[in-house]
């Protein structure tokens, strides 16, 4: 218990609502940032972060709904709460409408819902490959051994990289995560990993110059594309290939990893994934939002009263999507983990128009994991639990080592 | 029962489509678009089943996007 959480916080009149000083990035016990992000939820849907440059918290379904819809308020300048004046711009993270549209109108197709239906057989064969690797151990460490490999295939397969580039991708991706909140030999490792990447979107950019393949192929078609009534950049091109890597592996690895930490400790939810395939869709949508792992940020373009909070031009927002993602006013009996829930309109993928353009490769990915992995593993205990950490802003476990038993 | 998208409100989750294949469906970039827009919800057991779906999609919008009007 925090001292933040035990009294109810300070009001703050100029702010209008209650301040604390919430340390968004440091390690806390796995499942403490729903805890206590759902505890101050519960003293006020709005609050003022003091920790760093300061920061609004917006802690409820319904602000933070509100806040996705309203981009011409709640920009997308910056993204990082505690960088309200980044030197970096991702596309199309941090466009605006109207020309974030077009971006997206480029984006949209090769993550559709039919295009991420063909890839199917592909995703299978990287989760069974991933498993295969480690299988007849009867034990590993989830998160590397399958959460971080199995995304890295699946994202190598859906750009039309080739698979054996997985481990080059696995130790980029596991280096500049490390960096976000790492100290200054994380952060030098990431900034090269960062380079490397960077370099390799290069590279690959030329090569399908020198040599395009079909429009099938996602980077072939992204060279030919039109953003507006104009091709398409070099630096749009590199960019967008970095923020793809950004925004589509850890993710997914992070929600991999809640979902079985839960799956290993409940035996009756894992005989339902076993015995019952057509609950799976169900299972991944409830874990999307029991287990929300984004923490979003927006900058405020303009004045507003919201809510009845004074905000101010250029102040930044956290959207705490894991708090609005458990909140009482929106979901019944918030905190069960129920496959059958009924209405489940959560905005794990954000809402608006920077709704999670992976979404529904995401689905997919999470929903063919459950299946492939309990067909080969449908028995498995966690342990070493108790060491088990999360970090934020963005949640996720580094680590959780699951054992089964081997067929002799 | 009337079925109505709001195409302005719509940014392609896909729960629609997912949740109640027989009353929407996605365009090619993955909006959703409504193929039943009027459910006779008198019609015996396919028309509580369509009324069921067309209400469940609403539910489970994001963006509020479905309405269903009796």
């Amino acid at each position: 218990m925090t001292a933040e959480s035990v009294t109810a916080p300070p009001m703050s009149t100029e702010r209008r609502c209650p301040v604390v000083n919430f340390d968004v990035g440091e390690p806390r016990p796995v499942g403490a940032y729903i805890e206590e992000l759902g505890r101050l939820r519960e003293q006020a849907p709005i609050m003022w972060n003091d920790y760093a440059n300061g920061f609004w918290m917006l802690l409820d379904q319904e602000t933070v709904r509100e806040a996705f819809q309203t981009p011409e308020v709640f920009c997308s300048d910056a993204t990082i709460f505690t960088a309200p004046e980044p030197n970096w711009h991702w596309i199309p993270t941090m466009e605006n409408p109207p020309q974030h549209t077009q971006y997206r109108h480029v984006l949209n197709p090769p993550f559709s819902p039919r295009a991420v239906k063909a890839l199917e057989p592909e995703i299978r064969r990287a989760a069974v490959e991933t498993i295969s690797a480690f299988v007849d151990r009867g034990s590993c460490d989830f998160v590397p051994d399958f959460a971080t490999r199995f995304s890295t295939r699946v994202f190598l397969a859906i750009l039309g990289l080739p698979q054996e580039d997985t481990e080059r991708f696995v130790a980029w991706v596991e280096a500049i995560f490390a960096g976000f909140g790492g100290g200054e030999e994380a952060m030098a490792a990431m900034a090269v990993a960062q380079q490397e990447s960077h370099d390799y979107f290069v590279a690959l950019l030329e090569s399908r110059k020198r040599d395009p393949l079909g429009e099938d192929d996602f980077f072939t078609a992204l060279l030919h594309s039109q953003v507006g009534d104009r091709p398409i950049t070099d630096e749009e091109f590199v960019n967008i290939a970095d923020v793809l890597l950004l925004a589509g592996l850890d993710t997914v690895k992070s929600q991999l990893g809640y979902m079985f930490l839960h799956l290993a400790a409940h035996p009756e939810h894992r005989r339902r994934v076993v015995t019952e395939p057509a609950v799976i869709p169900g299972a991944v949508e409830e874990y999307l939002r029991a287990f929300s792992i984004v923490m979003d940020g927006r900058k405020l373009a303009q004045d507003v009263e919201f809510h009845g909070c004074p905000m101010k031009k250029g102040d930044m927002v956290m959207l705490s999507v894991p708090s609005a993602s458990r909140d009482p006013r929106e979901f019944a009996d918030p905190d069960a983990i129920n496959f059958d829930r009924k209405a489940n309109r959560h905005v794990a993928f954000a809402a608006g128009p920077h709704r999670c353009l992976g979404a529904h490769l995401a689905r997919h990915e999470l929903a063919i994991a459950l299946e492939e992995w309990h067909r080969l593993i449908p028995d498995y205990v966690a342990v070493e639990t108790d060491a088990l950490r999360e970090t934020g802003p963005q949640l996720g476990l580094d680590s959780l080592s699951l054992r089964w038993e081997v067929p002799s | 029962m009337k079925v109505v998208l709001d195409r302005e409100r719509c940014t392609g989750h896909g729960r629609c489509f997912s949740l109640s294949p027989d009353v929407f469906d996605c365009d090619d970039v993955g909006f959703g678009v409504v193929v039943v827009d009027e459910i006779d919800v008198a019609d015996g057991a396919d028309g509580a089943d369509l009324a069921e779906q067309a209400t469940n999609a609403a539910e489970n919008c994001p963006e509020s996007a479905i309405r269903v009007e009796a």
